[in-house]
């Protein structure tokens, strides 16, 4: 039976006893009040309503199932000194639709999906192979120095990286803004992407009507700017080296002058004569 | 601006008996009015339709806990409507817009835009099933993950396909494709561009104006039928239709099906490679 956080108002504590009921449904739950030990093992929990500023006992150790919080909870989650709900136990999805001013997560999630219009922050936290993080049109999320994404989708949100960087993002749309490197694929397939500092980038494709800035002197291996698409280095702090890529016709490739680029390899031009 | 939580002991819209102004408080509060939050989280009971055009809240809110069905609501939201529903919601906009739709629903759901003369601002659907019905116009629609399908109305301004599959029997000034897209009927794109990651399938009649399709996009036509999403069916319609400008990337496919009756007003630019 799933769990709901009932507590509405004022300050909460997650791994607390007097914050959940067990219940069918929520209109039970609220009426119940509490009758149940937090989340544990592979329970379904549920934050649903309510304005609660939920910043004690964020420890979540033993659960390892799913945590949905839903568009009508409005309050907060962690505090905005940057203590976050932390899943040391590994849960298989968090997904966070809320409203509210911030929410902060750290630990071992699977999957989270971020569709609110509520900001998202990950901090610290363990990111499996395989583990997704999808985000949502107008969601925002941001990961700490201490997170390093395996898989981001990003459906037209903002999302911002640290300076671990991350594995593989694909931008569908929106914005994507990263202070560390790109190990695996960054392909913007629409909107913007830009990396900063020292960041390097792995594998960059930039597809039609999509811009990348590389506003790093950190080395980009291989970068593919299909037609319509637009490479820039707005912002680059100085000199960086291209190991190899392509570019199509109508494409835009580094033109900024004052940006010296050492190119290893020559750049393939695709679709030209 | 107050907030209104729907509690949901019978199906009216404007009974005070289904309203409070606290998720877990005393019912009796009225109805929801202009600038209102309102809430709609649990219960089970469905909302009969109600008409609440004059109406223009400062939010709505459905959420995944409630179970039961809206079966046409028409109201204006000025700031955000989130639909995170678990059962079929049938939604309209009111003397004013909607100004911003976003649509996450799940498990099987349906959200449909009912027929009538209202406007979507900007409408983004992130998972689940979003139909629209006639005359509801939608100025931008951003598909991210979604099944979109439309049985008429105006065509949208800009219909981004970024994911999901969109389905469309009307079509839009441009179309930004990178992922499934089906046309049909009297479908026409003023612009359509089809990227890496995208199928069009252009099973309509109408003319598209101007389409480029680039490296590793898709433009492909295919047999009349039927295509059913959303307990919605649209009945697709076979050629012949009018290709105005055409673009064909390398690494592109511009409706290269042998049955395929297309007229070409101009020849085909073809960029990257020799011969047809």
């Amino acid at each position: 039976m799933p769990k709901y956080f009932t507590r509405l108002s004022g300050t909460g504590a997650f791994a607390a006893s007097g914050s959940w009921a067990s219940a069918t449904t929520l209109a039970s739950a609220l009426t119940i009040g509490s009758n149940c030990a937090p989340p544990t093992s592979n329970d379904e929990a549920y934050i649903l309503v309510g304005k609660c500023n939920i910043s004690n006992s964020l420890n979540t150790s033993g659960f390892t199932g799913a945590l949905t919080i839903g568009p009508g909870f409005a309050g907060t989650i962690g505090t905005a000194a940057g203590s976050a709900l932390d899943f040391p136990s590994g849960v298989l999805k968090v997904q966070h639709s809320g409203t509210g001013a911030f929410v902060n997560f750290k630990g071992t999630v699977s999957r989270y999906d971020i569709l609110g219009t509520g900001p998202a922050y990950i901090k610290t936290s363990t990111f499996l192979s395989g583990s997704t993080v999808y985000v949502g049109p107008g969601a925002n999320v941001e990961f700490d120095t201490g997170a390093k994404p395996e898989k981001v989708y990003n459906a037209g949100g903002f999302v911002s990286c640290g300076t671990s960087g991350a594995v593989d993002v694909t931008n569908h749309d929106g914005t994507f803004e990263s202070q560390g490197p790109i190990t695996g694929t960054l392909d913007v397939r629409g909107g913007d992407a830009v990396v900063y500092n020292t960041a390097t980038v792995s594998n960059v494709y930039v597809g039609n009507g999509a811009r990348y800035n590389h506003a790093s002197v950190g080395t980009i291996s291989f970068v593919e700017v299909y037609p319509n698409g637009t490479a820039v280095d707005r912002g680059a702090p100085g000199p960086f080296t291209v190991t190899g890529g392509n570019i199509w016709p109508n494409a835009s490739l580094f033109q900024n002058p004052q940006v010296t680029i050492t190119y290893t390899n020559p750049i393939g031009r695709r679709g030209m004569p | 601006m107050a907030d209104r939580y729907w509690r949901g002991t019978n199906s009216t819209w404007t009974d005070t008996a289904n309203w409070s102004t606290t998720p877990t408080g005393s019912t009796g509060s009225a109805a929801p009015a202009s600038t209102n939050d309102v809430y709609i989280l649990s219960g089970d009971v469905d909302i009969d339709a109600y008409d609440a055009s004059a109406v223009d809240l400062n939010s709505l809110t459905i959420g995944g806990q409630f179970t039961g069905k809206i079966k046409g609501l028409k109201v204006a939201v000025s700031g955000t409507t989130i639909i995170n529903c678990v059962n079929d919601v049938n939604i309209a906009p009111g003397t004013n817009n909607i100004d911003d739709l976003r649509v996450y629903s799940t498990g099987g759901a349906t959200v449909r835009l009912f027929a009538g003369a209202g406007v979507v601002t900007a409408c983004q659907l992130a998972s689940g099933t979003l139909v629209r019905e006639s005359g509801c116009t939608i100025t931008t629609m951003h598909n991210a993950g979604g099944t979109l399908i439309d049985s008429g109305g105006t065509a949208y301004t800009t219909l981004n396909a970024k994911g999901g599959v969109t389905i469309t029997q009307i079509g839009a000034t441009t179309l930004n494709a990178t992922a499934r897209v089906i046309a049909t009927g009297a479908s026409a794109f003023t612009t359509a561009n089809i990227d890496r990651g995208s199928t069009f399938t252009h099973n309509a009649y109408g003319t598209i104006g101007t389409i480029t399709v680039f490296p590793g996009g898709i433009a492909t036509t295919a047999p009349a039928g039927t295509i059913t999403a959303g307990g919605t069916t649209v009945t697709g319609a076979s050629q012949p239709f009018t290709v105005t400008n055409s673009t064909e990337w390398l690494g592109g496919s511009l409706f290269r099906d042998a049955n395929a009756s297309i007229t070409y007003s101009n020849a085909t630019t073809r960029i990257g490679k020799t011969g047809a």
